[in-house]
């Protein structure tokens, strides 16, 4: 039961993610700009409504009390829903998750998927893998068929094509309507290349053999699958296509229906700063046997991929997102870098704890020692009280003790930190910087530093350490009374 | 009254909010008056691309049983077609400039309308169509989603329930709003008493 996960991984290092997102100045001024203003809305959004901040405190009980019981939740699930005439699955890794879905895919003889936004889904990398048994698949969230024109991965979990620009839409939608041999948008404002995608699609929803989605909670006792959505797309791919194939995270189970009634709100309240979203769609069976509306054979994935391995252990409360987002909103690193620059599926705050985590550091260890100034906003943010700081903590710490970080780094901290843990170590470290600083000054401000600190100075500098100290000139006009240190 | 009912007052303000158009209806007559005023502001300012006449409605007493055909106002020519689960109904729907349905549950303290799938009461209605009407009786509108999702029959549960809020939108290119992406850019509640 508890495998390792696997998740996609940027094979670019650290470095070259990190400045190729700072030289992106569409990606930066848009996120920046959508990031406070969703942050704002989510402030803002609980005042004068009593009910949201209530059903959060207990929906945050209820999260963790259905971790707890993921077990005994997942087969009564499972129960549920082939009560209703669906199938479930279990799938452990990515690559079963896939495979089940191919399997689905070829049996039926499917040829035309369309799809809704799913985390779950760019996690297992689905759609190469159905396009690698010629099976067409189409991304119907504005944001997703954008950046799978562009053959890009998402930049926001909310807005994954944050970092494109209108005139990028325009000619990526020309280009689309030659292929689909459509009339293309005659001009890049959002409302003309919004229309062009609504006529694309529309064809593509009605003729499609299979729906695929995510979701936003299981509902254990009724086994429904829960979507939220602004769009509507998950309306129709939920209502037209003859299969319906749901792939959710384990995590996302929820003990009952009560349980559902105070979570369903929290997503919306702190992704968007709304009370609701537009649309809510709640999945709970199949169409009647004449009938031309909902699936006729509906499937639901399960996916584990790293996640039960955290059950039972100090990470177990990151098994609670609910991919709001509100972390990435809030997070001063992401609002500068953008999602890209994580290097996988999930980024900010949750993303530099989850990649990490589901993957047993395998890929990307350095998310939580680059990509975080221990701010703590992302703690303040979140809806389901995550530890994210802490964790993020714990993992360095991990890091040292796996013998992860580079040794140069490891032995450079350890002599920092026994130095500054005396008063005397400390103004000996004063003496030596002040003696060893006279090599880095230039017109009055260190601009340099030896081994490690040359990087910290490649964006930065800092005031030269005085001839004399506050402390020295303390003891030195008191003749060392008044202070408990002195003389020493 | 219901303009000075709290609850129907406080719906409106929300659904509104979100986008969303709304009317209020006191008595059989009236509703038939602003359904017929409802009908013609959908139909004359439909963009000329889409030059559809058809609506497609839920045969239901959300209505009351209105007789659609005999309330076509003056100066709209519209094909009425009622929802039926079977055969073409999916096409026809996806080629209609209107959906006419009523609803399960409203909530007042989000502006949202509760819709089942079932034999009568279609969703592709609610979602093909470049608008979407929704009878709202008073009596169904309760304070609270929570409340809303208790009266879903928990032995019976619909295929598929949904909840809408405002009109179909998106803010995915350059973070603008932009209405009826891929659902109605147009929502109507009427509310009514009779």
């Amino acid at each position: 039961m508890k495998a390792t996960g696997t998740l996609p991984q940027d094979p670019r290092p650290w470095r070259q993610r990190r400045d190729a997102a700072l030289a992106d100045t569409t990606m930066r001024t848009t996120i920046g700009m959508v990031t406070r203003r969703l942050h704002l809305a989510r402030q803002t959004v609980y005042q004068g409504f009593p009910t949201g901040e209530s059903d959060r405190v207990q929906s945050v009980q209820d999260k963790r009390d259905a971790i707890k019981n993921m077990e005994a939740l997942l087969a009564e699930f499972r129960r549920s829903v082939e009560d209703h005439g669906g199938r479930t699955y279990l799938a452990r890794s990515a690559a079963d998750a896939v495979e089940i879905v191919r399997t689905i895919a070829e049996t039926a003889g499917v040829r035309r998927v369309v799809k809704t936004k799913s985390m779950a889904t760019e996690e297992i990398e689905l759609n190469p893998g159905l396009i690698a048994s010629g099976i067409q698949v189409i991304e119907t969230d504005l944001g997703e068929y954008i950046i799978q024109r562009a053959g890009e991965k998402p930049s926001h979990i909310l807005a994954p094509a944050a970092h494109k620009n209108r005139q990028a839409v325009q000619t990526l939608f020309q280009s689309d309507a030659r292929n689909a041999g459509m009339e293309p948008p005659e001009s890049d404002d959002p409302t003309v290349l919004t229309r062009y995608a609504r006529e694309r699609m529309r064809q593509e929803f009605l003729e499609a053999d299979m729906g695929i989605t995510g979701g936003n909670f299981l509902v254990a006792d009724t086994g429904s699958v829960v979507l939220i959505t602004n769009e509507g797309n998950a309306d129709l791919v939920t209502s037209c296509p003859p299969i319906l194939v749901s792939v959710v995270g384990v995590e996302k189970l929820l003990k009952d229906w009560q349980a559902l009634q105070h979570l369903i709100q929290q997503p919306a309240m702190n992704g968007v700063g709304q009370r609701l979203s537009s649309y809510t769609t709640i999945v709970s069976g199949t169409r009647p046997a004449d009938g031309v509306e909902g699936p006729q054979d509906w499937h639901v994935v399960l996916l584990d991929n790293g996640r039960t391995r955290l059950l039972d252990t100090r990470y177990e409360d990151v098994l609670s997102c609910i991919r709001c987002g509100a972390c990435l909103n809030a997070c001063p690193v992401f609002r500068q870098i953008g999602g890209h620059a994580y290097g996988s599926v999930y980024s900010g705050p949750i993303g530099i704890v989850e990649t990490p985590l589901l993957t047993d550091l395998t890929i990307l260890p350095e998310l939580p020692s680059v990509a975080c100034t221990m701010c703590h906003a992302c703690a303040d943010a979140c809806p389901m009280d995550i530890n994210l700081p802490g964790h993020i903590v714990a993992l360095r710490q991990e890091k040292v003790a796996r013998h992860l970080t580079a040794q140069g780094v490891d032995l450079t901290y350890r002599w920092w930190a026994r130095q500054w843990a005396t008063p005397q170590g400390y103004r000996r470290s004063i003496r030596l910087a002040r003696f060893g600083q006279r090599f880095y000054r230039k017109q009055g401000l260190l601009q340099s530093g030896p081994g490690l600190a040359r990087g910290w100075f490649k964006t930065r500098t800092m005031p030269p350490i005085a001839e004399e100290t506050f402390g020295e000139w303390w003891n030195k006009t008191r003749n060392g009374e008044g202070h408990k240190y002195a003389g020493q | 009254m219901l303009a000075s009912d709290p609850v129907v007052r406080e719906f409106v303000i929300r659904w509104e909010a979100m986008g969303g158009r709304s009317y209020l209806a006191s008595g059989r007559d009236d509703l038939l008056r602003t359904c017929q005023l409802a009908l013609r502001g959908v139909v004359w300012n439909q963009p000329s691309e889409m030059a559809s006449d058809t609506v497609v409605y839920w045969n239901t007493p959300d209505g009351l049983d209105l007789d659609w055909v005999s309330i076509t106002p003056d100066g709209v020519a519209v094909r009425w077609i009622p929802w039926t689960n079977t055969g073409e109904m999916r096409q026809i729907t996806a080629g209609s400039i209107l959906g006419i349905t009523g609803c399960a549950w409203a909530v007042s303290s989000t502006g949202s309308v509760a819709l089942y799938s079932g034999p009568k009461t279609g969703l592709l209605p609610s979602v093909l169509a470049p608008s979407h009407l929704i009878l709202v009786p008073r009596e169904k509108i309760v304070a609270t989603v929570a409340e809303g999702l208790q009266r879903v029959p928990r032995d019976l549960l619909p295929p598929l329930v949904k909840i809408i809020t405002g009109p179909s939108m998106t803010a995915d290119i350059e973070g603008m709003l932009v209405t009826g992406v891929h659902g109605p850019g147009q929502v109507i509640a009427v509310i009514y008493e009779c």
